[in-house]
């Protein structure tokens, strides 16, 4: 098997091969980045060798043809199978392949049994009612979920990925399952301080929800973060409640550290201090310093 | 952005989730365009890779990172799974930019926005006359040999769907698939396009 580094005319025939759709073996494929990666020469080649392909095909210089897409794909697929979080053991992957479904079955008899009406047969759980997270658990009443949105508009997932530029913007996503819940308190807290998005600090008092819609609701208003923000973890806070809350009162609770714990904790301590109908979400995100604006 | 397939098909999305490979490819097939479009524009302040090496690296990365199983998972199927994958985009780019270095992330400076910037960095590796000598090889191949080209190179049919499409057997298409490869290098060759003693 091939695994010194590549010279340039191995390289330059690998790169004939693969543009022409021939498989490489993946140590081929592998050798042939990794000599890329180095040399700028054999990288000009390439994408010209590329460029002369999407001539020929007719296709726009800057739009890749389906060959390209095809083959990356596959590349993509292979180096999936390789990375650590598919490289379980074959011990592991076996009783997880046994297991799990069946656990995953037993939740979900427990969570559905008591939400559909006692002998009726045409219950039938809505996608809605069901978590979106591939396991069976109680939906809470309040939900919050937070895009990031680029100077130049672009909307981006804020949570999962590494986090949200300084320079760019929050957008919230608001869940309601309960009707009671009237009133929306959204706000972050970075290094203690509490930051308030809805209500500002001089609206003082909660928003009203929509009585319809209240599924991932867009809060209509983006959160600029280079005002206020820093670089760092930020903490976002979303309060339920049937009437109106303070910004005075809820200043109060987090400057007695009813939201600095573990975050788990955030809707008992809520319900501490604002009563058992307040319902709470949170999410955590990392504010980037990502050079260039502001 | 158009309507976004993901969030809005529920059953490819239990298909997805579940890593079946049909899905992942409808899912790649839909969103590639879009990753490619993020790597090739840049964003915030950082400009698009220049080279198709690294647009190439930085697509495959993004996906690589969104088809883990866990990722996959934690797609929560309410937003926009285009924003849910720009978002790890954006953050796979940033990083390789940074590490390799090849691209500096810096704005445009007013010298840059010249109109050669108009261009893309693909118009520069190809002047109009060899664009014009390229877009000439598909007609100096014979009808059968044009579709095999094209169903192959343009539309990315795999031999056997070639083979389905063009109503041929899959050996017939690989000979076709070699006869045509052979005659691009050839005619290369002969443009000038190619070095002698390459490919």
């Amino acid at each position: 098997m091939e695994r010194l580094p590549l010279d340039h005319a191995r390289t330059r025939t690998l790169i004939e091969q693969r543009l022409d759709g021939e498989p490489l073996t993946a140590t081929e494929s592998n050798l042939l980045r990794a000599h890329l990666d180095s040399c700028p020469d054999c990288r000009q080649a390439y994408d010209r060798a590329l460029v002369f392909r999407r001539a020929a095909a007719g296709v726009p210089l800057h739009q890749p043809t389906g060959l390209e897409s095809r083959l990356l794909f596959e590349e993509t697929m292979a180096r999936l199978s390789q990375s650590p979080a598919e490289t379980k053991s074959p011990f592991l992957r076996l009783l997880l392949a046994s297991l799990l479904p069946a656990a995953a079955v037993a939740a979900l008899v427990v969570v559905l049994l008591p939400a559909g009406p006692a002998g009726d047969p045409d219950f039938r759980p809505s996608a809605e009612n069901l978590p979106v997270r591939g396991t069976a658990q109680a939906l809470p009443d309040a939900g919050l979920g937070v895009s990031g949105i680029a100077i130049d508009g672009a909307e981006y997932e804020a949570v999962e990925s590494d986090g949200v530029c300084l320079a760019d913007a929050l957008r919230f996503y608001l869940t309601a399952r309960r009707s009671d819940l009237s009133y929306y308190f959204l706000f972050g807290i970075q290094e203690g301080t509490p930051l308030w998005y809805f209500p500002s600090r001089r609206e003082a008092s909660s928003p009203v929800l929509p009585g319809e819609g209240r599924i991932a609701w867009k809060v209509p208003f983006e959160i600029e973060l280079a005002h206020r923000h820093r670089p760092g973890p930020l903490r976002l806070v979303l309060l339920l409640s049937p009437g109106p809350l303070t910004v005075d009162e809820v200043s109060d609770w987090v400057t007695r550290g009813g939201a600095s714990g573990a975050p788990e904790t955030i809707p008992t301590s809520v319900r501490t201090r604002f009563g058992n109908s307040t319902a709470a979400a949170w999410a955590e995100v990392s504010v980037l310093d990502c050079g260039g604006r502001p | 952005m158009e309507a976004d397939l993901l969030s809005n098909d529920k059953n490819l999305l239990a298909r997805f989730r579940q890593g079946e490979r049909e899905a992942m490819m409808l899912v790649w097939n839909h969103y590639f365009p879009l990753v490619h479009g993020l790597a090739c524009r840049g964003f915030g302040p950082y400009r698009g890779f220049r080279s198709a090496c690294d647009i190439e690296d930085a697509v495959s990365a993004t996906f690589t990172a969104a088809f883990e199983e866990g990722c996959r998972l934690r797609y929560d199927g309410i937003i926009p799974y285009g924003s849910f994958l720009l978002g790890i985009g954006r953050n796979v780019m940033r990083r390789q930019m940074k590490k390799a270095a090849r691209e500096p992330a810096i704005e445009p400076t007013p010298a840059q926005e010249s109109s050669a910037d108009d261009l893309t960095p693909e118009d520069l590796l190809l002047s109009a006359e060899e664009q014009a000598l390229l877009s000439r090889f598909p007609g100096t191949l014979s009808e059968q040999e044009r579709e095999v080209f094209l169903g192959h190179y343009r539309d990315g049919l795999s031999e056997e769907r070639l083979a389905v499409h063009l109503g041929r057997t899959r050996h017939s298409v690989r000979k076709g698939l070699h006869r045509v490869s052979r005659a691009f290098r050839r005619f290369l060759r002969d443009s000038g396009l190619l070095p002698r003693g390459e490919g």
